[in-house]
């Protein structure tokens, strides 16, 4: 017996541009995952499911012009990371100060230690001020949890660069932490 | 602060090391005591580890997060509302034309009330007083028009 075979995104993306809406189903079923861990690290817990749900109806919208030069997963990390900033500029536009939620009531969910709530607020007001390449490196190691050599392929740099840029990103998130 | 040493290819390569070793749950035991860099770098990384959130969306979340999205598909797809059905732009229309008609009907009845209903012969128009009066009430009139266009 053969086990049915899961369709690639590249069909799937060929399926929704032909009309069939279940495909994109399957799509946001196989990414959701990946997309609301990233965002959770960088947005507030409050609004986690909001951007996560904003990122892929943004990918529904714009499907149609995606060409496949990149893959369907570094394209929707790039609208992930879009609509992350989106996020902070409507927030810095809507209170002068401060940049980031410091706290966060949503935050302090039930079987959580305070403590751990508490330097999650922290390590993402830090990651919010890192710069974006610095932050990418992090996530993508930490997050998506892609070994160096494939952060090296995705981003086409080489292996000793990736691993120079990830110490220097974790330098600069302990000179973060530090202040 | 940490120092940031450059060109420290064996520095990138042990932090790199350490890095998999963590996320792997291997040996997470800080072992650099000689470089006080990679020692506070090493301390990051297990913070990192220990604090990011990296739990995927359970069961419930990802259904409520499933009907939720088709319910935002849904509403986006459903054609918006014409212009012309927008309460304010009805709003408008309505008082426009409550104002002409209020306007018409001073530029009709006030020429007869002020000439005493046209007895005299040869008033041909409007007499002073009345344009004087019709000018007045008409430009209140736009001036409510005005006023209420900004309140809305």
């Amino acid at each position: 017996m053969t086990m049915p075979t899961a369709k690639s995104d590249e069909i799937l993306i060929q399926q929704i541009k032909n009309g069939n809406s279940n495909a994109f189903n399957e799509l946001y079923n196989r990414y959701l995952s990946k997309v609301y861990r990233r965002v959770r690290c960088v947005i507030p817990e409050s609004d986690v499911e909001d951007v996560t749900q904003e990122v892929f109806l943004a990918a529904l919208k714009s499907l149609g012009s995606f060409r496949g030069d990149s893959q369907f997963g570094t394209w929707l990390r790039t609208l992930t990371n879009r609509k992350v900033a989106e996020y902070y500029r409507k927030l810095n536009r809507k209170s002068e100060a401060p940049q980031v939620p410091l706290l966060d009531a949503m935050d302090y969910t039930e079987g959580s230690s305070k403590k751990i709530m508490e330097e999650r607020i922290v390590l993402r007001n830090a990651l919010s001020l890192l710069p974006d390449n610095y932050r990418e490196v992090i996530l993508l190691r930490f997050v998506e949890q892609l070994q160096f050599n494939e952060i090296a392929e995705l981003t086409g740099q080489n292996l000793e660069a990736v691993k120079s840029l990830f110490r220097r990103a974790i330098s600069a998130l302990r000179n973060q932490l530090d202040k | 602060m940490t120092k940031f040493k450059q060109n420290t290819p064996g520095l990138d390569d042990l932090l790199a090391d350490f890095t998999d070793r963590v996320l792997d749950e291997k040996n997470t035991d800080i072992a650099s005591f000689a470089d006080e860099e990679l020692r506070d770098l090493e301390e990051t990384i297990l913070h990192l580890h220990r604090t990011l959130p990296n739990e995927a969306p359970d069961r419930a979340t990802i259904n409520r997060l499933q009907t939720d999205f088709k319910s935002r598909v849904q509403k986006a797809e459903r054609p918006s509302r014409p212009a012309w059905r927008s309460r304010q732009y009805r709003q408008r229309w309505a008082l426009a034309f409550i104002s002409i008609a209020i306007f018409a009907i001073i530029f009709i009845v006030t020429p007869l009330s002020l000439s005493g209903g046209g007895n005299l012969q040869g008033t041909a128009g409007l007499q002073p007083k009345s344009i004087i009066f019709v000018l007045i009430a008409g430009g209140g009139i736009i001036s409510l028009i005005i006023w209420l266009g900004r309140r809305q």
